[in-house]
């Protein structure tokens, strides 16, 4: 079969949900931002996809899939940092350990 | 090696995207290129993908990361982004998942987390969920199915162009140099700022204050130092 759009957006699809569940099923925390990566990806691929299909001559989708990456990896950095406190206060990066709650 | 978790889902990986190879060669009029290219890369991205959300080791998730991030710029490169899956594979290929890797190495996470997850029931729901439910959501909803349950007609909310048109080729790096100039100045700028701002934010939440105190302690030296110079004299 020829590609159309909607094998895209399948696929675009499938990395979304993939991202979202490594998002609830991770211990780790340093998992959870790798699976947040996942699902920008999906995103991404979306964009593109959208840019080549309907709107080819106007990059709309390519140039937001590049700040995507932009901010993605200014985030991830940010919360790396914030692992590497919690990680120093705690001497574990595994969520289930790191409260301090009664409950 | 054939009880290892890990070697048994990157063998996964691997001949899952084979196996997507030969089901795409077998079944219907696959033209070659393009198509088989297709099938190809997302067999290597989804299979890549659960990887690094089941493996319990936290390096192999890293790795099976920039495997996704690779075919991913497949991906835009098919779809006419030659720019974009450079860029993918240097940004998020290479600097994203080698920051992770440093997080993993860091917070001893390569030795004992997640090697007891989480119990199979909120796995499970989880799956349900996600897995299920928002895959079907957007699937069905783009594919056009109509959710009224009293009996609506199959609608495709997306006019029926949109599957026929074929893609042009464009030469994309001199567009995307002229627009970061044209029209997208401003987040450009805006984007720069921000990059900053979290530069200087993961210094100042990572520094040590050992390391701050022993700076303290090196300058007053100093200072100190050169009091005496300045008085000897």
């Amino acid at each position: 079969m020829t590609l159309t759009l909607y094998h895209y957006l399948v696929l675009a699809a499938l990395l979304f949900c993939v991202g979202v569940y490594g998002v609830l099923t991770s211990k780790n925390a340093v998992r959870v931002l790798m699976s947040l990566e996942l699902a920008f990806a999906g995103v991404s691929v979306n964009l593109v996809a959208f840019s080549n299909y309907i709107t080819p001559g106007q990059l709309t989708g390519q140039m937001f899939t590049i700040f995507i990456m932009t901010v993605s990896a200014a985030e991830a950095g940010v919360g790396l940092a914030i692992i590497f406190n919690v990680f120093k206060n705690f001497q574990t990066a595994d969520m289930e350990k790191i409260s301090t709650m009664k409950w | 090696m054939w009880k290892d978790k890990s070697f048994l889902i990157i063998f996964g990986v691997f001949s899952s995207a084979v196996l997507m190879l030969l089901i795409s060669l077998v079944f219907g009029s696959v033209g070659l290129g393009k198509d088989l290219a297709f099938y190809f890369l997302s067999g290597l991205i989804v299979s890549s993908a659960i990887g690094v959300v089941t493996v319990p080791n936290l390096m192999h998730a890293g790795f099976l990361l920039v495997l996704t991030f690779v075919s991913t710029a497949g991906i835009y490169a098919l779809l006419n982004a030659d720019f974009l899956a450079g860029a993918q594979i240097l940004i998020n290929g290479g600097a994203v998942t080698i920051m992770m890797m440093f997080a993993v190495m860091l917070t001893n996470s390569s030795k004992d987390t997640d090697k007891i997850p989480y119990s199979y029931e909120y796995r499970f729901v989880a799956f349900v969920l996600s897995g299920l439910g928002l895959f079907l959501i957007l699937i069905l909803r783009t594919l056009g199915v109509n959710f009224n349950l009293l009996g609506g007609q199959m609608v495709s909310w997306a006019p029926s162009s949109w599957a026929i048109k074929e893609p042009i080729s464009v030469s994309t790096t001199e567009l995307i140099g002229k627009m970061f100039f044209e029209k997208y100045l401003v987040p450009f700028e805006v984007a720069s700022v921000l990059l900053l701002m979290a530069l200087i934010g993961a210094i100042v939440l990572a520094l040590r204050e050992k390391d701050i105190k022993e700076d303290l302690i090196e300058t007053t030296e100093e200072i100190k130092e050169l009091e005496e110079k300045v008085s000897t004299k």
